[in-house]
């Protein structure tokens, strides 16, 4: 667990010499062979069934009452299985990339380094260190390597979930100083579960707010369409392929887990709130002439669906929205990733500039629409998969009321193939026409794993829910 | 039907794994000349040799089965992708594969100068693949993995030109209204795996077939069931209020109106309603309901077709109204008409439509019968194909349309009553006369046009598979004639014996029985010469009053469901979102920047791009925590 972690700050050392752009990307991907096999390892080692069923301690900060305990089990180890997927995917795109700089890939191997920290952290104060610093390296690659509206996109970006984030500090600090738990460890925390209800109320409320910022659930999301637009194709396949789905972890590890009377109680408003998002960010999407902006708010959507099974109080719908994270990521980090290699080209974002692709670059249309499919939630295709498990959860729970978030199914087909159809067909556009894309043998590299993982998620997925299934408590 | 099941394992995964592996080697490859439309032909073929086999080992086995793998499962969902073949599914099997390799051998040729031919026989192949899962899958899952699968594949074939908008367009309103009528399948097996904890047909019916567990479900269960079902099956199979996918669906190339909008994926609808039948049959309202829809259906799309100019519109619309006769069948309670008229159809509207590819490829891709004529001479096996058609879609005597349209009629007769009989014997007798319309327009007379005039006859690859599907359309009817000619009822076999019996009804006397043939035919061959003393010169324009406007803009449905339920949904939704989003949340944000001004300035330390300016907002950043804990 500790190599698995420290991997990317190690990489950051070895990166630092080579200045030459070149070097370091190929020195990037390379790092990322040891971290597979640590990630192997650790999935050898990861228990399944019960939360946090390996925990390792390494030190302790009397100060805070915490210590460096970190814990893995199917729920976080799944996460990081992905998160290195796309940072390995993303690697291979990286190489030759002009904008892809050795300082980029520092700051991308901090993101990593935060990513993976906040996933195995099992202490509340350690999970808080990693969330914020997640933010640091992320509001820079925005901030800098983004497009026209970068900055304006960071900070809003950067407050909007650090006003989430302090919420979560503030509560941090509460139980600390003000309850009597001994420490702010997972474990001492979810046994005291009844006593920190019964301390503050909102005490959970500010742990939830933190993550509903992140994931982000309506009316919270508008952060999410800036950064997703702005931001570097590289960083918005993380971004959306695994940033987004923290926010659902931590719903999961740290308010489910930690303060489940209050988790269960807020269930009726974050059903209409995901319901909203549903709705409203599908046609968010519907009325955006930005492609990365479409895609940024169908993100809006899907993650509603996932959160829709999150608060579900069965199995089903669970391990459905646990799986749609996966296939989210895969689907809609395609998505960004196939653009982005158009976007490299072009320069452009507006859809009524482009048509016509499939008669200029078959392959990339071909991903694309395959991408695209995934996103509507094809049967065969994972997203269906996902869809599926949490309608049919929420049918069992809830009855009749699925027929509002089914109507996002038809909603999400509307904006996907409008997009499909200004993107790949129609007749060849003056801008498709004038950037000719021959793609080259790296970028097939960083697009194939996509379209494997999205073909096996889809007709083979048992693998994946049998592993998951059981780390998620349910009501 | 034997009680005691026979339920045999067999390779069933192999007819779908072979145009699978078509659809692959199709899109990896680009082979030259017509070597793609051979190799995706050999891979159907192939699949057609399969299920011949597995076709022989009934009536020995009552059932096949290949139990597949578990696809997925979590909670109390699981998704089996298991396969299963019954006796009347064997026959559609032996139509999807058999009319499949026709239809493939025939765009082999008729696609050969296209220059994206291994796409399309790569989505032509992924098209019976996806097929082959809808009528193979034990579980309905499965079946809705087909449903989908089919719909993708349509919505890509009818976009398949994509160069032009029109086509793009109509690929996505066929997705679209499909995807609507999807929401009920879902409905359905939500319902199913909450009430009935499966979604395989066989343990479905088992549940049925339990008087005490069918007892202990909410009365509602059954019918609500039912009626997703129903709503799915009029999205795929074009009943009102979802047809309005399938006209449009004609801006495909026409063996994909011939293979997917005419003989295959436009009868799922009923192939599942027959297969869940037992469960039709007890809810006597749904299929009331189901009854005049599709009578509806039926008429409204004949009187659409009587104007139509463009010949692929002519008999999208016929579609449209002759699968409103197969739900008709279903709703008077008759399985087995409705599946004979699916198999008889398959036949004459597969003929019909490549032998209305044949004639617009002669004539260099002009669609308007008013400009043809005189085609009989020049396009001599066309014409005598599309005449086959025609007589067996009207039902003249003897031919397939015959007898199964007959079937179906005796049966509304018998549950439906005078009325419900005499408006689908109207829509018939509209068949008869719009399909003779087109018939004499396009083939007697004189030329009309300078391409009818030069319109040449079409390749032999094209014209065997037309005189293969003449035949079928001519005799395919002769396996199951009217009782009291004979015992020839191999239809009926096939559908009971897949468990779906027909609900008891009065049965007519024979003296009946003749007498309702006998309208039907005379009727039928009336319309028809109405149709030879109107059109035998040429076009008539004379008669553009009011009723001719209406059936010839549709009755302005498409404009209706535009600008009242379309139209407004959209406003509403993006004005929402977009006040909500940007006036809304985003107002509320700014405001609590103070100012856009504000959050200007701070964008401005950022330009600066200097190491201090970072470290100040880290430095505040602190700050921040640090009041945060001094509050406490």
């Amino acid at each position: 667990m500790v190599s698995i972690l420290f991997w990317p700050l190690l990489s950051i050392l070895v990166l630092v010499p080579f200045r030459k752009q070149n070097w370091a990307q190929w020195v990037n991907l390379l790092l990322h062979l040891p971290w597979v096999f640590f990630l192997i390892e650790l999935i050898k080692v990861t228990p399944s069934g019960a939360p946090f069923g390996l925990m390792e301690t390494y030190g302790t900060f009397p100060l805070f009452k915490s210590a460096l305990v970190l814990g893995a089990d199917t729920l976080n180890v799944s996460l990081i299985a992905l998160t290195i997927f796309l940072s390995f995917s993303l690697s291979f795109y990286f190489l030759g990339h002009s904008k892809i700089s050795q300082s980029f890939l520092i700051l991308f191997q901090l993101l990593n380094f935060g990513t993976i920290g906040s996933l195995l952290a099992a202490d509340a104060f350690l999970f808080y260190i990693f969330w914020e610093f997640m933010l640091i390296p992320l509001f820079f690659l925005i901030g800098i390597w983004g497009s026209e509206n970068r900055v304006y996109a960071a900070l809003k970006f950067f407050s909007m979930t650090l006003a989430g984030s302090l919420a979560l500090l503030a509560g941090i600090f509460f139980i600390v100083t003000k309850t009597e738990v001994q420490s702010l460890a997972w474990s001492e925390l979810s046994r005291n579960a009844e006593m920190l209800s019964a301390a503050a109320p909102w005490l959970g409320w500010a742990f939830l707010l933190a993550f509903l910022v992140k994931v982000p659930v309506w009316p919270l999301h508008t952060w999410l369409p800036d950064a997703h637009t702005e931001a570097p194709t590289g960083v918005s396949v993380m971004l959306a392929g695994i940033l987004l789905k923290l926010g659902v972890y931590g719903m999961l590890r740290w308010v489910l887990q930690v303060f489940p009377t209050l988790y269960w109680n807020s269930t009726d408003l974050l059903f209409a709130a995901s319901v909203i998002g549903i709705i409203l960010g599908s046609y968010g999407a519907l009325r955006q002439t930005d492609i990365k902006r479409m895609i940024a708010y169908s993100s809006v959507a899907h993650l509603g669906f996932v959160v829709l099974g999150a608060i579900s109080t069965n199995a089903t719908a669970q391990s459905g929205a646990f799986f749609q994270n996966f296939a989210h990521g895969l689907s809609t980090g395609l998505l960004f990733l196939s653009f982005g290699m158009i976007y490299d080209r072009t320069h452009s974002r507006k859809l009524d500039e482009y048509g016509g692709l499939a008669s200029t670059n078959r392959f990339l249309a071909f991903t694309f629409v395959f991408a695209s499919m995934a996103s509507v939630a094809l049967p065969g295709l994972p997203g269906f998969v996902g869809e599926f498990l949490i309608l049919s959860g929420t049918f069992l729970q809830k009855g009749w009321w699925v027929l509002l978030p089914l109507m996002g199914v038809v909603l999400g087909a509307m904006y996907t193939l409008q997009l499909v159809k200004g993107l790949v067909f129609g007749k060849v556009s003056p801008l498709v026409e004038s950037h000719p894309i021959s793609l080259k043998w790296n970028e097939y590299v960083s697009i194939f794993p996509f379209l494997v993982g999205l073909a096996l998620l889809g007709l083979a997925p048992q693998f994946l829910l049998a592993w998951i299934n059981g780390s998620i408590p349910v009501k | 039907m034997t009680d005691v099941l026979n339920i045999v394992e067999a390779p069933l995964s192999w007819i779908i794994l072979l145009p699978a592996a078509g659809a692959l080697l199709n899109g990896l490859f680009r082979l030259k000349s017509t070597l793609n439309g051979l190799l995706a032909t050999a891979f159907c073929f192939a699949a057609f040799v399969v299920s011949i086999l597995q076709f022989l080992k009934f009536p020995e086995a009552s059932k096949l089965a290949d139990p597949g793998y578990l696809w997925f499962q979590a909670g109390h969902v699981k998704a089996q992708m298991g396969f299963e073949l019954t006796p009347f599914m064997s026959v559609m099997l032996l139509i999807i594969t058999g009319v499949g390799t026709l239809i493939h051998l025939y765009a082999t040729s008729y696609m050969s100068h296209d220059k994206s031919q291994a796409r399309f026989f790569a989505y032509l192949n992924l098209f019976v693949t996806s097929m082959l899962v809808l009528a193979l899958s034990s579980d309905l899952i499965g079946v809705f993995l087909g449903w989908e699968g089919v719909g993708v594949c349509s919505y890509l074939l009818i976009g398949f030109w994509f160069e032009e908008d029109k086509n793009a367009r109509a690929g996505i309103k066929a997705f679209m209204t499909n995807r609507v009528g999807d929401l009920g399948f879902l409905v359905a097996l939500f319902v199913a795996f909450a009430y009935f904890g499966t979604s395989s047909v066989s343990g479905i019916m088992e549940w049925i077939a339990d008087p005490g567990r069918a007892a202990a479900l909410p009365v509602w269960v059954l019918t609500v069931f039912a009626l997703a079902i129903f709503w799915a099956a009029c999205g795929k199979s074009a009943q009102i209020p979802l047809y309005i996918w399938l006209p449009d669906a004609m801006a495909g190339p026409t063996p994909v109106s011939a293979l997917i909008h005419a003989a295959t994926m436009v009868t799922s609808g009923i192939l599942v309603i027959v297969r869940l039948w037992p469960i039709f049959a007890t809810q006597t309202e749904v299929l009331s309901v189901i009854f005049w829809v599709a009578l509806s259906t039926a008429l409204l799309a004949a009187l659409m077709a009587l104007t139509q100019r463009d010949l692929k519109k002519v008999l999208a619309y016929s579609t449209v109204s002759q699968l409103g006769f197969m739900f008709a069948a279903l709703g008077a309670g008759a399985p087995t008409a409705a599946f004979f008229h699916v198999v008889t159809h398959a036949c004459f509207k597969a003929l019909l439509f490549l032998t209305a590819g044949s004639v617009i490829h002669g004539m260099h891709d002009e669609k308007d019968i008013f400009k043809m004529g005189g085609l009989r001479k020049k396009m001599p096996w066309s014409h005598v194909a599309y005449l086959v058609g025609c007589v067996a879609i009207a039902g003249f005597p003897f031919t397939s349309g015959f007898f199964s349209k007959d079937l179906i009629l005796t049966k509304v007769f018998e549950s439906r009553g005078v009325l419900g009989y005499g408006l689908l014997l109207l829509a018939a007798m509209l068949t008869s006369f719009y399909m003779f319309r087109s018939y004499f327009l396009t083939f007697s007379s004189t030329p009309r046009s300078h391409e009818a005039e030069h319109a040449h006859e079409s390749s032999a690859m094209m014209i065997v598979p037309l005189m293969i599907l003449s035949l079928l359309s001519l005799f395919v009817g002769w396996l199951e004639i009217p009782h009291m000619w004979g015992h020839l009822q191999y239809f009926s076999h096939w559908v009971e014996s897949s468990g779906a019996k027909a609900v008891e009804g009065h049965e007519v006397e024979a003296a009946t029985e003749w007498l309702l043939m006998g309208i039907a035919t005379i009727a039928s061959l009336a319309s028809a010469f109405f149709a030879y003393v109107k059109y035998k010169k040429g076009p008539v324009t004379s008669s553009e009053n009011f009723a001719w406007k209406l059936s010839f803009n549709k009755f302005y449905v498409d404009e209706i469901y535009d600008s009242f339920i379309l139209k407004p949904l959209r406003k509403i939704g993006t004005c929402l979102s977009l006040w909500i989003d940007e006036y809304g949340v985003n107002g509320t944000l700014h405001g609590s920047f103070a100012s856009y001004r504000i959050t200007g300035q701070l964008a401005s330390i950022f330009h600066t791009g200097s190491v201090q300016s970072y470290a100040l907002l880290m430095l505040l950043g602190l700050l921040v925590v640090w009041g945060v804990v001094n509050v406490w």
